[in-house]
């Protein structure tokens, strides 16, 4: 099952690391284990695909600190918390701030394989998103500016007449160039282009 | 939490944030526009106009308090009651904030509280106040106690957010696996599983319940959005268009439609099970963890990373999503966001509130137009049209037509390009002076007359039109005047006028003119200059403005020296002693509600006409008007002739150091509301006040205090309060923002209390706040008790001889009795230091019982997942024996682990005799660390161990060290978790001294007073919101015990330092 993503496990307990380790590793996964937030930080490997286990109380850097980390550093996997006794309002917070689920300790080695499976998954599918959203940006750029502007107008919901009024040009001409545009940006239906669209511009925040 | 206000379509109250139909907006007057064709060069392109587009905005005003402000620790909920105050919940108890201090309720002021930690708040439909706290609990706060309680089963529940006040009597409240149903005072609960229609135990995680206004409501979780419909839950089917991710968050807005939030983005609620999407979010702004609807259709939405404004409810009922504001704002764990019904947003987090509020005023971009105009603006002039003339002073003339702004090419300025002195005359032209030259441009053409050959022109020129439609000009000791043939006439030092550069022209109703100078006004009444100096009152510094009222009233604004009004020969000076906001006034405008506002290096002020000839005429010493600062947006004022417009739409212009401000003198006051002081305590220093009308304060109860409060929501500039005791002083006094007024001896009598508020734009309370009070004569003060006195002498003293001849004989009596009941004693006493110490050792664990319940699972955590996979191994023909046999060997090591975890709690909770063994105390140390390490990690609090080396030993109860050692830890933890997270150090060390080894606990806290350095050891001394204070005193009878002591004492820089120590063991026994 080797080439799912690599299984991040962060926990300050080494006997939990451990037998969290042994179980993926039974199951089939990859496995890396940290015994701190910071040590995940400084390991390259952690833009690898995969997923990230973190447990929410540590000393020095927490996982809800991790998580944030994380996301500042554009590390966008999707992370499970393990948690403790008593942390159910902190998982709350969890949630809010992105996370997939979270797990109390003790853990149902089942639950947790299960979870994995979940998460990676989802990381997967997250990856095939971008890329086919940087594709998208790609093929944005070769788009003739006349295109360009046909794609703004379709992209925000106009009609061919109306994006003829709006560019003074005939009805026919903005057919042509549709159909341009559909074609170098490789999607074969309006739904297509406007989910890609959307993705695709959503704001360069700066 | 989500507010409770609509969204109100049109003006009024506090000026709004940017909108499409804002009120301001300009008409073009042709004939000038045409004129202004001819002047602008083709080259000036209508791209290049279209690009310096600009309108006012107003800007965002930030304030933050942290727990140097007062804030007890972290802020977990923000809302409003619907009396309108602000309420912050916290984890040290909730508050009640009024803009300038914290009214703080927690365990010590609140005796029924069941937790200080506050987990949410909700307003009840009358001014209550729901409080969620730790442990499942919910009360009612109402008029300052609590008036019901709610328990619920479990931990960690918080309202469901709605659009209603929480109703006692049907309310849902939720927590991340459970919705509670509160009806009839009876909580039922049914789990996210069941809801989501996939088994009661099924794991959905919930992110927000809400709650509509129809009675709806809505669950949002991890797997979807479900709603109860006819007392039954319906999952929205997929297919909705409803995103397939989790959801974060859920808004209900004042339109009914239902916003869902994801990591990924905004959808919304087109129709009943149809959702669109919004608004897909880069990546790089982080999940949606609240969103908010403010009071003017926008919608906030705190990221996880940033927080935004985004524009949408169109008018047409369509959406659109434009980020309006961004700032870099990391939300971290900031979840709890509120928007007042002024418009304000609240953000509360990590030991800080934030307020973003809008000002008051709005400002005018310059800086993209003129790059390297350092933004100030000094004159400013209607341009006839809705349009302004700007003076940048030397960066050109500018032109504002109500959208674009540019600046007016082909005139000639001069080398230096500078305008000192704007002015529009009454046939349209603009009058534009230099210093030395002045350029009167109408219709196309130009004029011009110079006056002075200096290459470096005078400060300012002023321009005055007089009556008969002459112009004066200021000039560097002398005024000039247009004749009509065209030339300019001179009157200067030859008919009297002072050799000074001229700041200010007015022209008074009989015709005299009026010059202002440095220190003087100057009267021409046709023959030669009268002057007034400081001897006539004229204030010290430039005059920089002259100005005539409605009234006729001349005004005179000085640099320095406060304003003066012109009244029988003499100008009488108003300054900051009086209440004015500032001495530099630089420009006086009037409104059609006869104010005047003022433009002054520190702002604005405005007052009414009324209130300043009230102080000048010496009919009060107090002027009582509005500041607008920079909390406000208005930042330091600059001088110009003119240095402020009135424009035809009531809207006040201010040339200031950061560009043109504008303030809507019609809309003033912004918030019209009266504050409604009321009065919210009266107590006596020594002895109870009895309620009733009037209160009664009984003879000799020494000072009265009142307390008085303003609901409402705390303004950017504080409430002002004045107050009078009728029948000690009838006059009104200045109580400035203090909300407490203290009498000392009040004679006896009737008097009744009045107070007064005034909220942030000057709005006094229709009537005051009002109670009456008697004070009752001490007797001495009644001549027929007198009598009476003297014969309750001669009783005393009688019966004091009676009494001493009594006691003489019980003290015997009791003697014999005490030596028979102390041995007895003595045992007792004993046995119950024992059960103490054995009571107190079972509430400390009670203390740390979910850190030692992380301490098991966590072995048992490991153990469970090395079974399960040495299992699992076992039936793997590929895995060594060797990879099982080490497995297990972890499971013995874990399951050895666990077990001595519950064995050091049992001996530590269990009842025991005294084990005096040789002890190390390094190891007890090391030995006790673990028992509070999670709640260390749970505080944020660092751990420092320096444990000295070759420590001699000492003969003690182990137990009993372990458990002074405990103690001292949790206080010391308990007093770092309201400091700062980067002071929360704590370092527990030993060392040896003279014949005694010691443990020393020492805290980075904040410390206990000097007086109370003794009184820490007395049982039922605390601080804390738990425990009875008996902690510290069974740790100092534990010390004695074993012939040690414990200590504590003041560290140098913070904190304290307890220290335990211990006699050594006899020498010769050290191992």
């Amino acid at each position: 099952m080797s080439g799912r993503g690599t299984v991040f496990i962060v926990d300050d307990d080494a006997s939990v690391r451990k037998s969290f380790e042994r179980i993926l590793v039974q199951a089939g996964f990859e496995v890396a284990t940290f015994a701190s937030g910071s040590e995940l930080l400084a390991e390259p490997r952690r833009f690898d695909p995969g997923c990230l286990l973190l447990d929410v109380r540590m000393p020095g850097m927490d996982g809800l600190a991790l998580q944030e980390a994380l996301r500042r550093d554009g590390c966008v996997k999707p992370i499970v918390f393990l948690t403790g006794h008593g942390t159910v309002p902190t998982s709350v917070r969890a949630m809010k701030g992105g996370a997939i689920d979270f797990l109390e300790k003790p853990i149902e080695p089942d639950r947790l394989i299960q979870v994995v499976e979940e998460a990676l998954a989802r990381d997967d599918s997250e990856r095939a998103r971008l890329r086919e959203q940087a594709l998208f940006r790609e093929r944005l750029a070769t788009l003739t500016p006349r295109e360009r502007e046909v794609y703004d107008a379709v992209i925000a919901g106009r009609l061919n007449k109306q994006i003829a009024l709006q560019l003074g040009i005939t009805l026919r001409t903005v057919k042509f160039h549709r159909g341009r545009m559909m074609q170098k940006l490789q999607v074969d239906s309006l739904a297509d282009l406007v989910r890609l669209g959307r993705g695709g511009n959503s704001l360069p925040d700066s | 939490m989500v507010n409770d206000t609509a969204v109100s379509g049109d003006g009024g109250g506090k000026p709004r944030p940017d909108r499409p139909d804002a009120t301001l907006r300009f008409s073009f007057l042709v004939p000038y526009a045409m004129a202004l064709l001819l002047l602008v060069p083709a080259s000036l392109s209508a791209q290049t106009a279209a690009s310096m587009t600009t309108r006012p905005v107003h800007p965002r005003i930030i304030d933050t308090w942290t727990i140097a402000d007062g804030l007890p620790g972290s802020v977990t909920d923000v809302t409003e009651s619907a009396d309108g105050s602000l309420w912050v919940g916290t984890v040290a108890g909730f508050l009640r904030f009024d803009g300038e201090s914290f009214d703080i309720y927690d365990s010590n002021n609140v005796q029924d509280l069941p937790s200080r930690r506050i987990e949410a708040l909700a307003p009840a439909p009358d001014s209550s106040l729901w409080i969620f706290t730790d442990g499942g609990h919910a009360v009612r706060w109402s008029a300052g106690a609590t008036t019901q309680r709610i328990d619920f089963e479990s931990d960690a529940l918080r309202p469901a957010t709605g659009s209603q006040g929480l109703d006692a009597d049907d309310f849902w409240a939720w927590r991340i696996d459970l919705v509670y149903r509160v009806r009839d005072r009876e909580a039922k609960a049914v789990t996210s599983g069941e809801i989501f229609g996939l088994g009661v135990g099924a794991r959905v995680l919930i992110a927000d319940v809400q709650v509509s206004r129809t009675g709806e409501v809505w669950v949002a979780s991890n797997v979807g959005l479900a709603r109860l419909v006819d007392e039954s839950w319906q999952v929205v089917p997929r297919g909705s268009g409803l995103p397939e991710e989790p959801l974060t968050d859920l808004l209900q807005d004042s339109g009914g439609r239902l916003w869902v939030a994801t990591r990924r983005g905004i959808s919304v609620q087109v129709r009943d099970d149809v959702f669109e999407t919004a608004e897909q979010t880069a990546d790089s702004l982080g999940p949606v963890a609240e969103m908010a609807e403010g009071i003017d259709g926008t919608l906030w939405v705190l990221h996880t990373n940033r927080l935004r404004q985004l524009q949408v409810f169109e008018s047409d009922g369509s959406t659109s999503l434009i980020p309006l504001w961004q700032r870099d704002w990391t939300a971290r764990t900031e979840t709890a966001m509120h928007i007042d019904r002024l418009g304000s947003v609240w953000i509360g987090g990590p030991e800080r509130l934030s307020r973003i509020s809008i000002a008051a005023a709005s400002s005018l971009g310059i800086g993209e137009v003129v790059p390297r105009l350092r933004r100030g603006v000094h004159h400013v002039v209607g341009d006839g049209g809705g349009g302004l003339w700007l003076g940048p002073n030397c960066y050109g003339l500018l032109h504002w037509d109500g959208s674009v702004l540019r600046r007016q090419e082909g005139l000639d300025l001069g080398r230096s390009g500078c305008v000192l002195g704007l002015m529009r005359d009454s046939e349209g032209a603009l009058w534009i002076g230099e210093g030395q030259r002045a350029t009167r441009y109408f219709d196309g053409t130009l004029e011009q007359w110079s006056w002075s050959e200096k290459t470096r022109p005078g400060p300012i020129t002023p321009f005055l039109e007089d009556a008969s439609g002459r112009v004066w000009i200021g000039a560097e000791g002398k005024v000039l005047r247009s004749e009509p043939d065209g030339s300019l006439r001179e009157f200067g030092a030859e008919l009297g006028l002072p050799e000074a550069d001229v700041w200010s022209l007015a022209q008074t109703a009989d015709g005299d003119l009026w010059v202002g100078q440095v220190g003087t006004v100057s009267r021409w009444s046709g023959e030669a200059f009268e002057v007034f100096d400081e001897g006539d009152g004229v204030p010290l510094g430039d005059i920089r403005v002259l100005h005539v009222t409605d009234d006729g009233t001349l005004w005179a604004g000085s640099y320095g020296g406060g304003i003066a009004r012109f009244v029988d020969g003499r100008f009488s000076r108003i300054t900051r002693a009086n209440g004015l906001f500032d001495n530099s006034i630089s420009a006086i405008l009037e409104d059609d509600r006869h104010r005047l506002w003022l433009l002054g290096n520190l702002g604005v002020f405005v007052a009414p006409r009324a209130a300043f000839d009230s102080v000048a005429l010496g009919w009060s010493s107090r002027l009582d008007g509005v500041h607008f600062g920079p909390r406000d947006g208005v930042p330091e004022g600059n001088g110009g002739s003119p240095a402020a417009w009135l424009d035809t739409s009531g809207m006040a212009w201010f040339a200031t150091i950061e560009g043109l401000i504008s303030l809507d003198t019609k809309a003033f006051p912004y918030d019209p509301t009266p504050p409604g002081v009321r009065i919210s305590s009266v107590t006596a220093a020594h002895g109870e006040v009895d309620s009733g009308d009037p209160l009664v304060v009984p003879p000799g109860a020494g000072a009265v205090t009142v307390t008085y409060e303003t609901p409402g929501l705390p303004a950017g500039r504080g409430y002002r309060y004045r107050y009078r005791m009728l029948g000690l002083n009838d006059d009104w006094l200045e109580a400035g923002s203090a909300r407490v007024v203290r009498f000392a001896g009040l004679p006896p009598g009737r008097y009744e209390f009045q107070v007064m508020a005034r909220n942030a734009d000057g709005v006094w309370d229709e009537a005051p706040a009002r109670v009456r009070l008697q004070v009752l004569h001490t007797w001495w003060q009644h001549p027929i008790l007198r009598g009476l006195a003297a014969l309750i002498v001669v009783i005393l003293i009688a019966a004091y001889a009676r009494r001493r001849i009594n006691q003489a004989e019980d003290r015997t009596r009791r003697l014999q009795h005490e030596i028979q009941e102390r041995a007895e004693a003595e045992r007792q006493v004993q046995a119950h230091q024992r059960e103490l110490e054995h009571m107190s050792r079972i509430a400390t664990a009670g203390e740390l019982a979910s850190s030692l319940a992380h301490e098991l699972n966590q072995p048992l955590t490991a153990i469970v997942g090395n079974a399960v996979a040495s299992s699992r191994m076992l039936s793997d023909p590929g895995t060594g024996k060797a990879a099982i046999r080490e497995a297990l060997d972890d499971i013995a090591g874990d399951s050895r682990r666990a077990a001595e975890i519950i064995r050091k709690l049992r001996t530590f909770i269990g009842r025991r005799q005294l084990d005096i063994e040789e002890l190390d105390l390094n190891q007890v140390v090391e030995e006790t660390v673990p028992m509070f390490r999670r709640e260390l990690e749970g505080h944020g609090v660092i751990l420092a161990l320096e444990l000295s080396p070759r420590l001699p030993r000492v003969e003690a109860d182990r137990i009993q060290l372990e458990q002074v050692l405990v103690n001292l830890v949790l206080n010391a933890i308990d007093a770092l978790s309201n400091q700062p997270p980067e002071e929360r150090g704590l370092k527990v060390s030993t060392r040896e001294g003279a014949g005694t080894a010691s443990i020393l606990v020492s805290d980075t806290g904040p410390g206990i007073d000097e007086a109370d350095l003794d009184r820490v050891f007395e049982p039922f001394f605390t601080t804390r919101d738990e425990g009875m204070g008996m902690g510290l005193a069974i740790c100092s009878t534990i010390a004695e015990a074993h012939d040690g002591a414990l200590t504590v004492t003041r560290n140098p820089d913070r904190g304290v330092t307890f220290e335990l120590s211990l006699p050594l063991s006899a020498p010769g026994e050290t191992t």
